[in-house]
C-alpha cells in the first residue's frame, strides 16, 4: 500500500531520516516504534508530504506521491495528528463534516444529505452518535481522539495515519480507540499505519511494526521477531523483562530499573 | 432542509433586513428629513429640485459608498482571522492604515494637493498601503511559503514606524496642513467622486464573491496548516489569495474614506457570537453586518452635531469599542475559543 524507498529527510541542515526503505501493507494494522527523535513523526510527514524529502520516494497504491495533487493525496490519505487544536470553538458535527472538504465538488456550497450520513455513519463506529451537537470545548481528551478519528473515518480514505492516537489517555480509552482501530480494520478493510510509544500495545494490536532507531529502521517485521529483550535494550539503552501474554503469547516487556 | 442550513437562513434574512433599514433611515434622516410625502413625489416623479438634489446627489453616494466599504472592511477582518486563526486579527493589523496615512500625509505637506487637487489623495492613499502590504509579503516570504507569525509581528512595526513618521510630519507642517490630515485620519464617508465610489462598490462584490469562493478552504484552514493540507487545500495559495484580497479590500477602503476603524474588528467578532465560526455564513453575514453598522454610524456622525459633522472613524471607534468591550464581558468563551 505504502512503499517507502531510500528516504532521506532533513530539516535545514539536520538530518532525520536517513536511506530508509520500508513496507506498510493494505489493509493491516502498521505499528511504527522507537525512541523519540528517531523520525516517527516525520516519517508520516513525508508520506504525507508536509515535508520535503532530500532523497528518496514514496509509492501510494503504485503511485509516486511527488506526481500527485494535494486533493488526489486526500481521497488516498487521511491523517490523524498529534496536536489537533481547533482555533475557533465548534460543534462535533460541523468539525467532522470539515473531513468531506476534499470530496465537494467545486461548486457545492453547502454540506448534501449523503455528506451528513457519512458523518453520522462515522460517528456510530466510533460510538459518539450522542454527541453531534456538543462543543470541541465541552469534551474530555478521550472523546475529543474519538472525534477526531471520526473525522478521519470521514475522509473516506482507504488509508489513516495516526500520530500517537492513545497518547495521554487512559487505559479505558487506550483499548477502546485501538478495538475501533481494529474493527475498522477488519470490517472495512482499512490500512493504518500508527506511530506508538506503548510497546504492549503496539504488540497486541499491531499485524507488523517497524522499528525505528537513529535515522534508520532497525529492524521491521511481526511483533514477536521485534519485541525482544536483546532488540529493545540495544535501542532504548535501557534493561528490559520480556515474557508473553498469556491467552495471545503476543510478547510484553517491562522497562526495569537497575 | 437541516437545522444548520435553516439557521443559516435565519441570520442571513435578519443580517439583509437590518442593512436595508439601516440604508433606508441613512435616505430619510438628515439636515432635511424625508417623510412620507417626499417619497410619495419621488414615486411619481415631482419632487422639489432641491430634496431631489440632497436625495440623489448627497445621500444616495454616501449611503453607497458607506455600504460598500462596511462590507469590504468586515469581510478582510473575517479572511484575515481566517489565515491568521486568531480573532483579535483587524485589516489594520498588517500596517495597510499606517501605510495609507504616510501617503496622504506626504501628499497633502508636499503640496501635491494643491497643484493636483484633492483628487490625488485616494492614490497616493493606496500606493502607501500597498507599498506596505508588499514590504510585509517580502519580508516574510522565504523558501516559498508565507510565515505568519512574521507577517503579523512586521505589520504592526511597520505600522508603528509609519505613525512615528506621520507625527514627525505633523510636526514640521503648517496648520492648514495638519488640519486636513487629521479630518483624514479619523475617517469620513464624504467622498464626492463617483468614480471612486463605483470602483469601491466593484471590488468590494468581488471581494464578497472571492470569500465565499474560498469560504470552505477557510474552514479547514482553521484546523491549522497542516490539517489543512491534509485536507487536500493548497494552503500556500489560499494564504496568497487572501491576503492580497483583504489587502485591496482594506488599501481601497482606506483610501477613499481614510482610517475607518473597529468595523474590521468589531463586526467580525459579533457575527461569531451568532452565527458561529462557519466562514460559508460567517462571510456574508459580516458583509452586510459591516455596511449596515458603518451606515448606521454615518447616521450619527452627520446628525449629533448638525449642521457639523464628526469623522465618522470616531463614532464606529466610540460605538464599536464599547460593543466590542460590552460583548467581551459577557460572552469571553465564545469570542476568543478556547
Amino acid at each position: 500500500m505504502i512503499h517507502v524507498e531510500s528516504l532521506s529527510v532533513a530539516y535545514d541542515e539536520k538530518e532525520i531520516l536517513e536511506d530508509v526503505s520500508l513496507d506498510m501493507r493494505a489493509c493491516e494494522i502498521t505499528g511504527i516504534i522507537g525512541p523519540n527523535g528517531s523520525g516517527k513523526t516525520t516519517l508520516l510527514r513525508a508520506i504525507t508530504r508536509i515535508v520535503k524529502p532530500k532523497a528518496g520516494k514514496i509509492f501510494v497504491d503504485n503511485l509516486d506521491v511527488e506526481t500527485l495533487s494535494n486533493l488526489c493525496l486526500a481521497k488516498k490519505i487521511a491523517v490523524v495528528s498529534q496536536y489537533a487544536i481547533n482555533a475557533f470553538d465548534m460543534n462535533v458535527e460541523d468539525y467532522i463534516l470539515l473531513g468531506r472538504i476534499p470530496h465537494r465538488r467545486s461548486l457545492q456550497f453547502i454540506d448534501s444529505a449523503s455528506d451528513h450520513n457519512v458523518a453520522k455513519n462515522a460517528l456510530f463506529l466510533v460510538g459518539m452518535l450522542d454527541f453531534g451537537n456538543r462543543m470541541l470545548s465541552s469534551l474530555s481528551a478521550g472523546e475529543r481522539q474519538l472525534v477526531l478519528i471520526a473525522r478521519a473515518i470521514t475522509q473516506q480514505t482507504k488509508v489513516l495515519l495516526m500520530d500517537e492516537p492513545t497518547s495521554h489517555l487512559d487505559i479505558f480509552h487506550q483499548i477502546k480507540i485501538l478495538e475501533i482501530i481494529k474493527k475498522l480494520n477488519i470490517e472495512k478493510k482499512l490500512t493504518f499505519v500508527i506511530v506508538m510509544h506503548d510497546l504492549n500495545l503496539a504488540s497486541q494490536f499491531c499485524k507488523r511494526l517497524i522499528l525505528l532507531n537513529d535515522k534508520k529502521v532497525r529492524i521491521q517485521g511481526t511483533p514477536e521477531e521485534i519485541i525482544k529483550k536483546d532488540i529493545i535494550e540495544e535501542v532504548y539503552k535501557i534493561k528490559v523483562f520480556n515474557e508473553k501474554f498469556p491467552h495471545t503469547k503476543k510478547p510484553f516487556i517491562l522497562p526495569v530499573s537497575d | 432542509m437541516n437545522k444548520k442550513t435553516s439557521k443559516w437562513i435565519f441570520w442571513f434574512t435578519v443580517v439583509f433586513l437590518i442593512s436595508l433599514v439601516s440604508v433606508v433611515f441613512a435616505f430619510v434622516i438628515g439636515s432635511v428629513n424625508f417623510g412620507l410625502k417626499e417619497l410619495g413625489d419621488l414615486i411619481n416623479n415631482r419632487l422639489d429640485p432641491v430634496i431631489s438634489s440632497i436625495f440623489f446627489d448627497i445621500r444616495l453616494p454616501r449611503v453607497v459608498l458607506g455600504f460598500a466599504v462596511g462590507g469590504a472592511l468586515a469581510i478582510s477582518g473575517v479572511f484575515l482571522q481566517g489565515i491568521f486563526r486568531n480573532p483579535l486579527v483587524e485589516p489594520y493589523s498588517l500596517g495597510i492604515s499606517g501605510g495609507a496615512a504616510l501617503g496622504i500625509c506626504l501628499a497633502i505637506i508636499s503640496g501635491l494637493t494643491l497643484k493636483i487637487g484633492m483628487v490625488i489623495l485616494p492614490f497616493t492613499g493606496f500606493v502607501g498601503a500597498i507599498s506596505t502590504v508588499i514590504a510585509v509579503y517580502a519580508i516574510n516570504f522565504r523558501k516559498q511559503s508565507l510565515r505568519l507569525n512574521g507577517v503579523l509581528l512586521s505589520g504592526v512595526m511597520i505600522s508603528f514606524i509609519a505613525s512615528s513618521l506621520v507625527m514627525l510630519l505633523m510636526a514640521i507642517a503648517g496648520s492648514d496642513s495638519i488640519t486636513g490630515i487629521i479630518f483624514w485620519i479619523m475617517g469620513s464617508l464624504d467622498q464626492s467622486n463617483i468614480g471612486l465610489i463605483i470602483i469601491m462598490c466593484v471590488i468590494s462584490f468581488a471581494g464578497l464573491i472571492v470569500g465565499l469562493f474560498y469560504a470552505q478552504r477557510l474552514n479547514a484552514f482553521s484546523l491549522g496548516e497542516e490539517e489543512a493540507m491534509h485536507l487536500g487545500i493548497n494552503t500556500e495559495r489560499l494564504k496568497k489569495v487572501m491576503f492580497i484580497t483583504a489587502s485591496i479590500l482594506t488599501g481601497c477602503s482606506v483610501s477613499v474614506c481614510g482610517i475607518i476603524g473597529f468595523v474590521g474588528l468589531v463586526v467580525p467578532h459579533f457575527m461569531r457570537i451568532f452565527v458561529g465560526h462557519d466562514h460559508r455564513i460567517l462571510i456574508v453575514t459580516s458583509f452586510f453586518a459591516g455596511a449596515a453598522f458603518l451606515v448606521a454610524c454615518d447616521i450619527i456622525s452627520r446628525t449629533i452635531i448638525s449642521p457639523l459633522e464628526l469623522p465618522v472613524g470616531v463614532i464606529t471607534g466610540i460605538l464599536g469599542g464599547g460593543l466590542f468591550i460590552y460583548a467581551l464581558s459577557k460572552k469571553d468563551t465564545i469570542l476568543l475559543g478556547e
